[in-house]
């Protein structure tokens, strides 16, 4: 187990369904984090706590190192200096520490990568019947609950090359969230999509966080950040340059760097 | 009729007289120079395809074929096993209309009813009189077959009947084309061991005794240490090879049982229940059982025509296709000395000619072998293919694995299945689907490679067409022969291609 620091103050403006415990423990734990591409110093030592129930949301330009970053907590990239600390259990070389991460910590990605060759159903119940060696018919069910969920159950025994993207990445969303996780990592989960489809996988993103679910969100959908973010990370050129609450990064950034960012992208 | 359409109003798209006439002028005859080319194009059918049908309906002395036909099918397969070749043969015929009702019911009609057609029509024309009735009662079988799978296919047990007949087919065929050459009373002992050692690690290894009592826990180690100390006793050296065998194979059957017990069921059910007719089946190998005598040895020195051209491509298609895969990800691997062996593996085997690999395999092979031990030479042909195969297997398939894209690794990683998994699960069944076209094209090709076995003295097909046109009453007959072999050739081909177009239209069902 992890040594949570004992002087964290929670941010000031709390948002009253705010589902964040700041009073236990931190659920992620980033030390000083660094990563090379090559001679390419793409993380250069992030530091950052995440704790039960909360909503991070990480923004910045493009080649910040956010998605190199939040890639790094469920171990798809490796980082070469610092410690990621995952519920309790230390990312290293270790290969059964990289599976007990895996296992809590779900993931959806900008490009969905779902199954081609499987239906949705399958799609979602791969993970429980696999790994988590649930018997079938108990994973359907509760694949189904997922899908009507996301309202998306009609689509079950259709082909993911047969629905629109924004059905395609609550597909998506579902499948992580069969496997029970912790925590839900989203690694841009709107870009790909047409901007009529934005708003429904955003609405089921709402409804996650508002359920409790700790998630870290790497997006430019500020409108997302304002409605349930706890707190928002400003990467830059592989650092943290600002965090703060929604409130705080809104109205009084206190970088240049941030507000001009945030001009650019709120118009 | 120009109006505006209502909203939501959809229109049926334009229908199109086609007539005859309309499509012959729209595809032949226009523009003038399509007519050209169409009326060069006939002449030229015509001035090949005249000579060949008159000399084939005509001139032809199709005698030869008739003659010797059963040298083309088997070769030298003694008359009095030929029973066996028709058993498989009435098999065959009911495992693919088994199989055929179950899993594709009335689907593919236009095909069966092609292959049935076939099969009459050997029967009614008079190609081999002799053998009507049997042509006619293979097709008879297949639909019958076909019929009664097709009134069952929503039941389980005929699903489950259609893929026990499909994956039990191939090693049917061979144990019966072989025989059984009488195994002494050691022999079967040591077998009926090891499929006791196997049924008993399989069933320890899913009952988890240690959960009901503690004892167990160790106890059950019993199973492979048991004769592992035996092979260290001085008393049985003679049985050392084979005691650490019995071990290593019980110890296997015990790890695959505890490792997936839900899915292994099924399976070990079926063993259970089949545990003592196959001892009993085991006792009868012995050299006065039932199945010595009515199955005897069959040399492979004895096999030969199409039965011997099938068996070397069945074997070389079965096995060379999973050790592709494998020196496939072996070529991708991450560990340098997997990859390096992979690499120069098939970088040689690509760089000599098959005949070569032959020849290689009949004067090679005993090299690596324990003084004594000899392997026959259709042994050695069908290694010599496998390897061969493999090599140009693996590139296919890595040719499928490098289109998927990074997201569908990452994916499945993100889940949580380990590597084993993601391949087996995502990655293979992707990029083997990918590459069915050029993996198809391999297995033609490798059906009409195997005629190079002929080289090394082996008589399939080719072969045997070399020593039918050495009868004296048959000189000067090549023509005849080496067109019936080409058909047969084309037909099975064609047959292959055809299957691999719809196998891949089945499965992109949904996709993008």
């Amino acid at each position: 187990m992890s040594q949570a620091p004992t002087t964290y103050t929670p941010p000031k403006h709390r948002r009253k369904e705010s589902h964040a415990r700041y009073d236990e423990p931190p659920i992620i734990v980033a030390r000083d984090v660094h990563k090379w591409y090559g001679h390419f110093h793409a993380l250069r030592g992030i530091s950052m706590e995440v704790y039960p129930g909360e909503v991070v949301v990480i923004f910045g330009p493009s080649g910040s190192g956010k998605s190199t970053f939040i890639r790094c907590i469920n171990r798809l990239e490796e980082h070469q200096r610092g410690t990621i600390i995952v519920d309790g259990v230390e990312l290293t070389h270790n290969l059964k520490n990289i599976e007990q991460v895996r296992r809590k910590v779900g993931m959806v990605f900008q490009q969905f990568n779902l199954f081609p060759h499987l239906t949705v159903l399958e799609n979602v119940t791969l993970g429980p019947i696999h790994v988590l060696k649930w018997p079938k018919k108990k994973a359907e069910e509760v694949a189904m609950e997922l899908l009507e969920r996301m309202g998306i159950p009609e689509q079950a025994h259709k082909y993911p090359g047969q629905l629109s993207g924004g059905q395609q990445q609550r597909v998506a969303i579902a499948r992580a969230l069969a496997m029970q996780p912790k925590i839900m990592l989203f690694d841009e989960p709107t870009s790909a999509l047409d901007p009529e489809m934005i708003k429904e996988v955003l609405d089921v993103m709402i409804e996650l966080a508002r359920s409790g679910m700790t998630m870290v969100v790497v997006t430019h959908e500020m409108g997302f950040a304002k409605a349930v973010a706890d707190r928002m990370f400003f990467f830059d050129q592989g650092q943290v340059v600002e965090s703060g609450t929604p409130e705080e990064i809104f109205t009084e950034p206190k970088e240049e760097r941030t507000k001009l960012f945030l001009s650019q992208i709120l118009h | 009729m120009e109006r505006p359409l209502a909203p939501g109003e959809t229109l049926p798209p334009p229908t199109e007289r086609i007539t005859i006439l309309g499509w012959i002028y729209r595809n032949l005859l226009s523009p003038w120079y399509n007519a050209v080319l169409t009326v060069l194009g006939l002449a030229l059918a015509y001035a090949l395809l005249t000579p060949i049908l008159r000399w084939a309906l005509t001139q032809a002395e199709w005698q030869v074929v008739v003659v010797n036909l059963r040298l083309f099918m088997v070769g030298q397969y003694p008359k009095e096993a030929l029973w066996r070749v028709w058993l498989l043969l009435y098999l065959l015929s009911l495992t693919a209309g088994w199989s055929w009702g179950v899993l594709l019911g009335k689907r593919y009609a236009t095909a069966g009813l092609v292959l049935l057609g076939a099969f009459i029509g050997l029967a009614v024309l008079p190609f081999a009189p002799a053998l009507r009735l049997r042509w006619f009662t293979l097709a008879l079988t297949a639909l019958g077959a076909w019929a009664l799978a097709y009134r069952w296919r929503e039941t389980g047990w005929a699903r489950k009947v259609a893929f026990a007949l499909l994956l039990l087919y191939f090693p049917i065929v061979i144990i019966v084309i072989r025989g059984f050459a009488g195994w002494d009373r050691a022999r079967q002992l040591w077998a009926a061991l090891y499929l006791t050692g196997v049924l008993a690690g399989l069933v320890v290894g899913m009952w988890r005794p240690e959960q009901r009592w503690p004892a167990a826990r160790w106890g059950q180690f019993g199973l492979f240490l048991v004769p592992l100390a035996l092979a260290v006793l001085p008393g049985f050296v003679a049985w050392r090879f084979p005691l650490v065998g019995l071990a290593a194979v019980t110890w296997a059957a015990w790890l695959t049982g505890r490792s997936n017990p839900t899915t292994l069921k099924g399976f070990a059910r079926v063993l259970v229940g089949l545990y003592l007719p196959l001892l009993f089946l085991l006792y009868q190998m012995g050299p006065s059982g039932i199945l010595t005598r009515a199955m005897p040895q069959v040399g492979t020195n004895l096999w030969g025509g199409l039965l011997l051209t099938f068996l070397l491509t069945i074997v070389g298609i079965v096995f060379s296709f999973p050790l592709g895969i494998l020196l496939a990800l072996g070529r991708r691997s991450v560990m340098p000395i997997i990859r390096v062996f992979s690499i120069l593996y098939i970088e040689f085997i690509r760089g000599v000619p098959l005949v070569t690999v032959l020849f290689m395999a009949q004067v090679m092979l005993p090299l690596f072998l324990p003084p004594g031990m000899t392997i026959d030479r259709v042994l050695r042909a069908m290694a010599g293919i496998v390897l061969f195969a493999a090599a140009y297997m693996a590139e296919n398939v890595r040719g499928g694995l490098q289109a998927i894209p990074k997201g569908q690794y990452e994916a499945a990683y993100a889940l949580g299945l380990n590597a084993f998994q993601t391949m087996t699960l995502i990655i293979l069944p992707q990029a083997l689907r990918n590459v069915i076209p050029v993996i198809v094209n391999q297995f033609i090709a490798l059906f009409k490679d195997t005629s190079l076995v002929a080289i090394v003295g082996l008589f399939d097909l080719l072969g045997i067409a070399s020593t039918v046109l050495a009868q004296p009453q048959f000189i000067g007959k090549q023509r005849e022969v080496y067109t019936f072999i080409g058909l047969i050739y084309w037909i099975f081909s064609y047959g292959m291609s055809y299957t691999s177009r719809q196998i891949e239209k089945a499965l992109g069902v949904g996709e993008r």
